[in-house]
């Protein structure tokens, strides 16, 4: 298997075998592009299933009178997964814009009619695709419906403190935890980064949540099995985890 | 079992050959609602797709959701979830016709003749995607809207 293979290990291609990969493969074609360059325009004409291969893509729309740069952002499509499934949904439109949103961004390209040619020699590939696809814009779905039926959304900043002292300490598998979690949410609203020692090495790792409004919390001594508890409880339901808050 | 008239007036089914037809048949069970009676609640273990045969069916989402209901009616179908992995239905369905004929799909059932016979399976799922697709982009359309509209009223 080539590397060119491997990397259409993406979540629509669940289940397919290394054959069925390498033929999809050769119809793939690589695209880099750089932080906000556009992708694909709302309205465009939907050719292609895109798979990110490396950074992240911004879905969303633009307004009247402001610059592609002030895109809404809806969706985060991370490594590993696709967009531009409405390129197999009649009227073959994409409905949102899509923008690199990583300082760099690597994607793969299938045209349609590539695909359809695909699957109708090898139905199994086809099915295995399409019930792939099916599965991803479902659990988008869910996203969506969420958010419609949830009230809006405060920003949240995530910060993991990540000196020599963090790292030392397990800031990475911290790192890890929380970009996990991050990806299986899809939520714009949550940002994270990185930062230095907050000058409590003995209580490293440490991470600050930040809820728009709110004052911030730092927790200390922190693992990914302590990070995603927190992004579950704190981050998604407000509740502060009192016991890990560094006094 | 349910005729073959019947099943390939529903979307997902339309281009299937009689021997497909026959087969999905065996999957499906056909149903009769009056109107108000509830055919399933939002957050239930999703086990069947739906088809509407005749009358017409509302789904509804929870309080307080943008896009609050939907209609369904002849030859579309409804239960999407239950062809997925984690089957639970997003929408309450309910009959909103005096009486409603509709198709109860086993979706496992259905799943077992996707493993045997894969070109059925490739053209359902195809569909399938058509069908969920146009409803994602109704909700997105909306969810658009309303934050547009908040976006323009801040400026």
């Amino acid at each position: 298997m080539t590397e060119k293979d491997r990397t259409m290990n993406a979540d629509v291609f669940e289940g397919l075998g290394e054959a069925q990969l390498r033929h999809l493969a050769e119809g793939a074609r690589e695209i880099t592009c750089g932080k906000g360059e556009r992708i694909f325009k709302e309205g465009d004409e939907a050719t292609s299933l895109w798979i990110v291969k490396q950074g992240q893509v911004d879905l969303g729309f633009e307004l009247p009178g402001r610059t592609a740069a002030e895109i809404h952002t809806l969706f985060t499509i991370p490594a590993g997964k696709a967009f531009g499934w409405s390129c197999f949904v009649p009227p073959h439109r994409y409905r949102l814009s899509a923008f690199c949103a990583s300082s760099s961004c690597e994607a793969l390209r299938l045209d349609r009619e590539f695909l359809l040619g695909v699957f109708d020699k090898d139905p199994a590939l086809g099915y295995r695709v399409m019930a792939n696809l099916a599965e991803a814009v479902g659990e988008r779905f869910k996203a969506l419906q969420g958010w419609t039926t949830a009230v809006p959304y405060a920003q949240v900043k995530i910060t993991v403190h990540l000196a020599t002292c963090g790292i030392a300490a397990g800031a990475r598998e911290v790192v890890n935890a929380l970009v996990d979690e991050m990806a299986k949410e899809e939520r714009p609203h949550i940002k994270m980064q990185t930062s230095g020692c907050i000058g409590k090495c003995s209580t490293e790792p440490n991470v600050t949540v930040q809820i728009e409004g709110e004052e911030p919390v730092i927790y200390q001594k922190m693992n990914g099995e302590k990070m995603r508890r927190v992004f579950q409880e704190h981050v998604l339901k407000g509740a502060a985890l009192k016991e890990w808050v560094l006094a | 079992m349910v005729n073959l008239d019947t099943l390939e007036k529903v979307e997902l089914f339309k281009d299937l050959d009689d021997r497909r037809l026959s087969a999905v048949g065996e999957c499906c069970t056909e149903v009769v609602f009056q109107r108000g009676e509830s055919i399933f609640k939002a957050g239930e273990e999703a086990g069947n797709l739906w088809a509407v045969a005749e009358g017409k069916v509302r789904l509804e989402a929870a309080p307080g959701s943008i896009l609050q209901e939907n209609e369904v009616s002849e030859s579309q179908v409804f239960g999407w979830p239950s062809l997925l992995r984690s089957p639970t239905y997003r929408f309450s369905a309910s009959c909103a016709a005096r009486s409603a004929r509709l198709i109860r799909v086993d979706s496992r059932c259905l799943q077992g003749l996707f493993e045997k016979d894969p070109e059925l399976g490739y053209r359902v799922m195809s569909g399938l995607l058509r069908v969920l697709g146009d409803r994602f982009h109704q909700l997105q359309e909306e969810v658009v809207k309303h934050r547009g509209q908040d976006m323009m009223n801040q400026w």
